[in-house]
């Protein structure tokens, strides 16, 4: 139901103060305007504002919802709490399952749940700020907790990997016998033949199995180094736990299959 | 909340992944160095999740969901908040027959019921056939309603969006095909209502979000 016009002027505040500045957050002005917009709509009228696309008028965004789903629970508006919570839902779900996708289909679905619930744990949490994040960078915050899940998840992700792989694919060392065999042996990079990394793609990155495509996105969009004499630094070789000489094989195999890729495209 | 306090107690890790991926935009080696020297207690942390993030962001394209695979994963993911408890079942709201029906149901006459509501008869007839637009009625207006009523707000906003419905107690000869008016907005009928007072009128145009 629509709500009286002074409580729809007056935004509950941000509170949380960041370390690093000293500053309270702030919500961006765009999306103050438009929860002011949204806020005394008749309740058909906000789920079709909330159901809306970003090319459409009147248009919500993700950080409006999350301020306006608190704000229908602080009123006991929950019908209105679960329509607005639906539509945020529904944004996220393909997002989140694009991100999670390499975990996969062993772990997806409850990757997937995991990042939900807790998307709604923070959203809901009257008891804190922690939840004001969700309404300055809201896609920002979806990402760092898919991270989080992801990270959490790391260990199992890789166990099933490695049943199903060999060790050299999913990033253990070479045994003796295996290098002796040529298992996973990757020649030294061919002088003159380095990829052009502004031209690589999504697709190109794509076609790399893991451990290859991680190390290649630390290596060369992060800036990770290989290794470091600076002790405490963190390393590609000492983030996988494998000897510099296996991550530069990595990457020559890596570099190489993005060359050929290449050159397929040509 | 006190800011100096607040920013001078010992950082928890989730706090410090909040920041650093507020401060930080994009994952890169440079501001993990920075902050690992910062908040050194999380380094692995801080490292397992930048590297995590790195692949997230760099997540290759995949073959976007069907609608019904999205759909029922959000009905999957709803059934699960409401489980757990963050979200709140809401019943359906009842269908009500009519909003002169049941409040004369409850004893109460139109009169009365439009006196309750601080509307005039003929207005609180229009909304009862349904002859208003729901999109421009005032939900201080439904939530009145449903109050004089007994009836939550949810159940006569649904009935409100329903389609337009004869008068009770009219017949036709049987040679005319009867017809509706059309719709027209809440502040349109407002303005055309004689039997409003000023003091009324300019209320619910205020409500509606028009001056009187």
């Amino acid at each position: 139901v629509q709500h009286d016009t002074e409580q729809a002027t007056q935004l509950a505040p941000l509170t949380h103060v960041a370390r690093s500045t000293g500053q309270v957050y702030k919500r961006e002005p765009e999306v103050e305007r438009q929860i002011h917009d949204a806020i005394s709509l008749p309740p058909s009228q906000l789920a079709g504002r909330a159901a809306a696309r970003e090319d459409q008028p009147g248009y919500l965004s993700a950080e409006a919802l999350a301020y306006l789903i608190r704000h229908f629970r602080r009123e006991g508006d929950e019908r209105t709490v679960n329509d607005l919570s639906g539509a945020l839902v529904r944004r996220c779900e393909s997002y989140v399952a694009r991100k999670l996708y390499h975990v996969g289909t062993a772990l997806l679905e409850e990757c997937r749940d995991q990042v939900v619930f807790r998307l709604f744990e923070r959203l809901l949490d009257f008891e804190s700020d922690r939840g004001d994040f969700l309404q300055v960078r809201f896609w920002a915050f979806l990402n760092r907790l898919v991270a989080d899940v992801v990270s959490a998840y790391a260990g199992l992700r890789d166990q099933i990997a490695s049943s199903v792989s060999p060790a050299w694919v999913h990033g253990g060392e070479l045994s003796e016998g295996e290098r002796e065999e040529g298992v996973g042996y990757v020649p030294e990079p061919v002088s003159g033949d380095k990829v052009d990394t502004a031209l690589l793609v999504q697709e190109a990155l794509a076609m790399l199995e893991e451990p290859h495509r991680m190390v290649f996105v630390l290596r060369h969009y992060q800036g990770w180094p290989v290794e470091s004499k600076h002790p405490g630094e963190p390393t590609i070789s000492g983030y996988f736990g494998v000897t510099s000489r296996t991550v530069r094989n990595w990457l020559t195999t890596a570099e190489k299959r993005l060359a050929e890729w290449r050159e397929e495209r040509i | 909340m006190n800011r100096n306090n607040d920013t001078m107690r010992p950082a928890p890790l989730e706090e410090v992944l909040d920041e650093y991926v507020m401060a930080v935009g994009q994952p890169n080696h440079p501001a993990l160095v920075e902050w690992v020297a910062r908040y050194p207690q999380y380094e692995d942390e801080l490292t397992r999740f930048t590297v995590e993030w790195a692949r997230v962001d760099h997540a290759p394209d995949v073959p976007a969901e069907s609608q019904a695979q999205i759909e029922a994963a959000v009905q999957r993911h709803m059934a699960m908040l409401r489980e757990r408890g963050l979200l709140y079942s809401v019943e359906r709201a009842p269908e009500l027959a009519g909003l002169v029906e049941v409040a004369e149901a409850k004893g109460l006459t139109k009169k009365q019921l439009a006196e309750q509501t601080g509307l005039s008869v003929p207005l609180l007839t229009r909304l009862d056939r349904r002859l208003i637009r729901y999109a421009s009625i005032p939900g201080e207006v439904v939530s009145r309603v449903a109050a004089a009523l007994g009836s939550q707000a949810g159940a006569v906003a649904l009935y409100l969006q329903g389609g337009p419905r004869f008068a009770q107690a009219v017949s036709y000869k049987a040679d005319e095909a009867p017809t509706l008016p059309e719709q027209q907005d809440f502040a349109e009928a407002v303005r055309d209502d004689a039997a409003l007072t000023p003091e009324q009128r300019a209320e619910l145009l205020g409500l509606a979000g028009e001056q009187g």
